[in-house]
């Protein structure tokens, strides 16, 4: 399978007619960018998660994590450093990213493949094997005088029937007879005399993992999950907004030149440098300029998925998997070229790999949390605070595993290395922010232009009909409303009071300690801003918050989770299906008024929400 | 012949709670939250002063007020919060130290009464004398007494009510400790042992104990009730330990003789007499000290009236004794706890001032503040609502719940009732909290917040028929968190009687309530 770059681009070479003198030195260089991607997502995948290779089921999804990281990685490092090869026959623009590209998703088929061998052994891998070659093959060779670009599109082909077959195989497998937790406990949680649940860590099991190993019905809610984030993503057209308009302004020029426009911006350049390379692939379209921030929102429904069933166990991962999904801040920030759904996904990733580094030790998985905490850090404005977060529940955990050692613990050297691997984590995160204030000089503009959080008054169905309401309720799970009624929905905020007062009668964790710590973490940004007379503008824009989207879809996750009761799950379905059809009647019916309504009369500004009551909320004291 | 004695009795569990007795994270954390919650609360006070701000001036005026009376108490919680010290428990008494136990019955049920004195003469290392003082004057009670072995007190006239039935016995006994626990609280045997050791020090005049309710698992009420008690005899008064300034609550208390008789026994004109005593004894020079380990377990309110006649009376206690408080000669700091507790039973009415906003809004447009746009409101109140909100969660340990908040902010009405009545200076009666809820719907104690949740909601319902503008959703999201809180508060009263009202398991086979007699 590795071999597939060989076959697609090399052997156009042998066809009669083609220049093979002239054309060998770009082709071994497209196949040693290819191979290079191929090894990074492969063996970063087999690294980091060795399960992988003994079939375990669990593996595939973190593996699948790790590899496509990895491959994100190398499709923007390994096309650049074959740029900076000598002189002599070039590759055609843009053609390296392409099978780079190819290569990483070949490389996420080798890893299901590394895993069905495992598990089944080789019949089915070697024959799907086979075909994805023949596809490949047949489409470098097909053309009358083929060209590299024909080779990269067989790899191409290759690897997406390679990927499509093994995944199918791969999610219509069987449960596994095994049953192994990706984290084990390491400290049983318990509850002690004060009702407080001690933990030895944040990574302790999920209260209800008694199943871990990731079962075909919840591959198969994972999927559907995507297809809906998919669809949503997709149906949903937004018509441009400000923040794509100035993202469009910055990539218009050289790499460089886009990277150093961003030095006055409110964010770091690293969601503006994909940006580019988006642009730059595939053509000045509005899809390119949003298509990293569509791929990583995509992205971040598997990430949701495993980081929520690594902390609290599969029905956690899923319900945060659908949020992350359709819900509509996620949908709102995919649909916009900006840095909040890239962001999303780097701390899902962070929180990931610290679970990982935590659980397994390892100097491999340290440096991945590192990485991951420095690209927060070159993400968002705000990312540093989430990463200290991070970094600060780690240090915790190690800590406190520190100084729980007996003076007949055997494991003195792990945890010793733990703490050296935190150190070495921190240090990479710390370079990382040092490198940036170095860079940028400073923490970025205090503004930033409006995103696109609402959707025109034109109607998505057809009126007062069952197919308009249908419409009507798909724009209410993701969000997009007309102006009229997102102002209105966004006045009911006192509602968010009743969930305030979630806080009170839960036992405190250091899973949940972690989770509200990320969740407020940006929320502090803002605050620590405004109290230092530099207030963001827009104040509480999803742009923002957008360190905080994870743990919100987790805390939803963990919050559906604890209703274990069949009635209290069916109470909140109903709840819900209620609310999405009050509102999508109301969403209707504004979109049909709104159609004899001249434009000029909906053109008020909803950032803007009308003068509100006071704190008519009650006595946060409670005291005898 | 004794009554039989139920075997299921929660009382006689072991209890599944002990207060906080170490500075563990969530203490930790806590204190950091009281310096942000400080700093929150002062940004958010500048920006509600600041020039401009006031709408209509007679709602702003009574707005900040609200607000600065929460802030006050809140920033009493939060230097209460702070002076949280982990618990070095006092020398463990073995030695036979005669001690008197009273246990005061007024008309309780003898299968309440009864696991309590058997317990009592059961209590172990001190030279226990147990006396049962029945006002209410029971054949039964005396029986139980006998019995047991407990001596059995009745006096001829029942004035000056529970603290005049116990002095009526201080003056006929002559142990130099005296314990007092409510008929329903069963003493575990270990009660004097741990609570004698602070004794030690000549100047400690009482030790009080955990008001542990055995029954929070039998009913909402119950459940709610503890979840309130809970958050005071956890953090809260071991912090008031460690200042010196732990107010004596009536039961699963031990005094020292000398230090009653030398404040004229027990003052009979209040109806806290607990806590008016805890003032006269602190003002004597006497200390206090709280052992936080849960000794004896006993009842709570089952039903909404039987909460509501207990809340009252509490109210009423506490707030006429307030001028009593400010005229005591105190250290400052005890003048101050006695103050934010007192004063707290004034918080129904800044409850009452936030349910106004929403109708007055609704029916008149006056606003009490003139806001830019709701994000710069959210942003100036939500980090102090929240983060005051995370302080009481983290210091209640998971242990205050919502129940119990809705509960207190649904007993609004109480707080005005009883302030309105010590202002007119109408003399209260000591009603005894009744011990077994009833069974069934009960909307007579309920009918106030009642009656307001259904005003909001048709208040809210003529505004959205008048006025569909972002700022009218506003003002119905506000009225709809309170109509939600109110009702949750409310609703086990309006459940019927085969979801409400389930006596507790040691209560199961009793009959109605007492009647809240006068005793005055």
């Amino acid at each position: 399978m590795a071999a597939a770059p060989l076959v697609t681009v090399l052997l156009p070479l042998l066809r009669a007619g083609v220049d093979a003198r002239a054309a060998f030195r770009p082709a071994l260089i497209l196949v040693a960018v290819a191979m290079a991607t191929v090894a990074t997502v492969t063996g970063g995948a087999a690294i980091l998660v060795p399960s992988l290779r003994r079939g375990g089921r669990e593996a595939v999804m973190p593996a699948m994590l790790v590899g496509a990281s990895a491959g994100v990685a190398a499709v923007l490092l390994f096309p650049a450093a074959a740029g900076l090869l000598p002189t002599g026959p070039r590759v055609p623009e843009g053609l390296l990213t392409y099978a780079a590209a190819a290569a990483a998703t070949l490389g996420l088929a080798q890893i299901l493949a590394v895993h069905r061998l495992a598990r089944v052994g080789g019949r089915g891998v070697v024959l799907l094997g086979a075909v994805g070659l023949v596809v490949g093959a047949a489409e470098a060779l097909l053309p009358a005088r083929p060209t590299l670009d024909d080779g990269v599109v067989g790899l191409v082909a290759a690897a997406f029937v390679l990927l499509v077959g093994l995944g199918a195989a791969t999610a219509a497998g069987g449960p596994t007879g095994r049953r192994r937790q990706w984290f084990e406990d390491d400290v049983p949680p318990t509850v002690g005399p004060t009702g407080v649940v001690a933990e030895g860590s944040v990574t302790g099991s999920a209260p209800n993992a008694q199943d871990p190993a990731v079962e075909p019905a919840a591959m198969a809610l994972l999927t559907g999950a995507m297809v809906l984030g998919v669809i949503a993503r997709l149906v949903i057209d937004p018509s441009g907004g400000a923040a794509d308009a100035a993202t469009a302004r910055l990539v218009n020029g050289s790499f460089s030149d886009a990277i150093h426009g961003t030095t006055g911006a409110a964010h770091p350049p690293l969601s503006v440098a994909l940006v580019w390379w988006s642009r730059h692939l595939f053509g000045e379209s509005a899809l390119a300029l949003r298509l990293p921030s569509l791929v990583a929102g995509l992205l971040l429904v598997p990430a949701a998925f495993a980081t929520g069933r690594v902390l609290y166990g599969r029905r956690t991962g899923l319900v945060a998997a659908a949020v992350a999904a359709v819900g509509p801040a996620f949908v709102w920030s995919s649909a916009t070229a900006g840095p909040a759904p890239l962001t999303a996904l780097l701390v899902c990733l962070a929180i990931l790999t610290m679970a990982a580094a935590l659980r397994h030790g390892g100097v491999a998985a340290w440096v991945l949390f590192g990485l991951a905490g420095a690209a927060v850090v070159w993400a968002h404005q705000f990312g540093v605070v989430t990463v200290a977060v991070l970094h600060i529940a780690a240090g915790t955990a190690v800590i406190r595993r520190l100084r729980a050692r007996s003076p007949e613990d055997r494991d003195a050297g792990g945890r010793t290395a733990a703490m050296a691997g935190w150190a070495v984590a921190l240090a990479l995160t710390m370079t990382a922010l040092v490198a940036l204030v170095g860079w940028s000089g400073g923490p970025g503009s205090a503004s930033t232009p409006p995103t696109l959080e609402y959707a025109t008054n034109a109607a998505p169905g057809g009126g007062h009909t069952p197919f308009g309401l249908a419409a009507g309720a798909l724009s209410t799970i993701v969000g997009f409303h007309p102006p009229d009624v997102t102002s209105r929905l966004l006045a009911l905020w006192p509602l968010g009071m009743l969930g305030a007062f979630a806080l009170f009668g839960r036992r405190w964790s250091a899973r949940g300690m972690l989770l509200v710590g990320l969740a407020a973490a940006p929320f502090l940004a803002l605050l620590a801003a405004d109290l230092a007379g530099a207030p963001r503008q827009p104040p509480l824009a999803l742009e923002w918050l957008a360190p905080a989207l994870p743990a919100v879809a987790l805390a939803i996750g963990r919050a559906t989770d604890r209703l274990t009761t069949r009635q209290g799950r069916i109470g909140l379905a109903l709840a819900a299906v209620i609310a999405v059809l009050v509102i999508s009647t109301a969403d209707q019916s504004v979109r049909v008024a709104s159609r004899a309504v001249p434009p000029s009369a909906t053109a008020a500004n909803p950032l803007t929400p009308p003068a509100t009551p006071p704190a008519t909320g009650p006595a946060p004291t409670t005291r005898r | 012949m004794t009554t039989p004695q139920t075997h299921d009795d929660c009382r006689l569990a072991t209890p599944d709670w002990q207060p906080t007795a170490r500075l563990g994270w969530p203490e930790r954390v806590a204190r950091i939250l009281v310096l942000v919650n400080a700093v929150l609360a002062l940004r958010y006070l500048v920006w509600l002063l600041a020039p401009g701000r006031a709408a209509a001036v007679p709602l702003y005026l009574l707005l900040v007020g609200a607000e600065a009376y929460n802030m006050v108490q809140g920033a009493g919680f939060w230097w209460t919060v702070w002076h949280v010290r982990p618990y070095r428990p006092a020398r463990r008494v073995t030695e036979p130290v005669p001690v008197d136990v009273f246990i005061p019955v007024y008309n309780e049920p003898p299968e309440i009464v009864e696991p309590t004195v058997a317990a009592a003469v059961a209590i172990r290392s001190a030279a226990v004398r147990v006396a049962v003082l029945d006002d209410g004057g029971s054949p039964e009670i005396e029986r139980i007494a006998r019995n047991h072995g407990a001596r059995y007190i009745h006096r001829p006239l029942r004035d000056g009510a529970k603290a005049g039935n116990v002095n009526y016995a201080l003056e006929r006994t002559d142990a130099p400790f005296v314990a007092i626990l409510d008929c329903d609280h069963v003493p575990d045997p270990a009660f004097l042992e741990a609570t004698l050791g602070p004794f030690d020090d000549p100047d400690v005049a009482f030790v009080q104990t955990p008001q542990y309710y055995a029954n929070a698992d039998s009913d909402p009420v119950a459940a709610a009730s503890w979840a309130q008690q809970s958050l005071f005899f956890g953090s809260i008064a071991v912090a008031r330990d460690a200042m010196g300034a732990m107010f004596c609550c009536g039961t699963n208390v031990v005094f020292r003789r000398e230090a009653l008789r030398s404040v004229g026994w027990f003052p009979t004109h209040s109806l806290t007499e607990d806590f008016e005593l805890s003032i006269h004894l602190h003002e004597a020079g006497w200390k206090s000290r709280y052992v936080p380990q849960t000794l004896a377990s006993g009842l709570a309110p089952e039903d909404m009236a039987s909460y509501v006649s207990q809340q009252l009376r509490w109210a009423r206690g506490c707030l006429s004794a307030l001028p009593r408080i400010v005229t005591a000669r105190l250290p400052w700091r005890l003048k101050l706890n006695y103050l934010l507790s007192a004063a707290y039973w004034l918080t129904g009415w800044t409850l009452l001032v936030y349910f106004s906003f929403p109708v007055v809004k609704t029916l008149t447009g006056a606003q009490p503040v003139n806001v830019v746009s709701a994000n710069d409101f959210l942003l100036h109140w939500g980090p102090y609502f929240l983060s005051s909100m995370a302080t009481v969660a983290l210091v209640a340990r998971g242990r205050y719940t919502y129940a119990a908040f809705a509960l207190m902010e649904s007993s609004f009405w109480i707080h005005a009732l009883a302030s309105l009545l010590t202002l007119a200076r109408r003399k209260g009666r000591f009603t005894v909290t009744p011990k077994q809820g009833s069974s069934g719907r009960q909307l007579r104690p309920v009918i106030i917040p009642l009656a307001v949740v259904i005003l909001l909601g048709a208040v809210s319902l003529y505004g959205f028929t008048q006025d569909q503008s972002p700022g009218a959703f506003t003002t119905a999201a506000f009225a709809l968190v309170h109509i939600t809180v109110v009702l949750s508060g409310i609703w086990p009263a309006l459940q019927p009687a085969s979801r409400s009202g389930q006596p507790a398991p040691g209560s199961a086979t009793v009959g109605p309530a007492v009647s809240l007699e006068s005793v005055r």
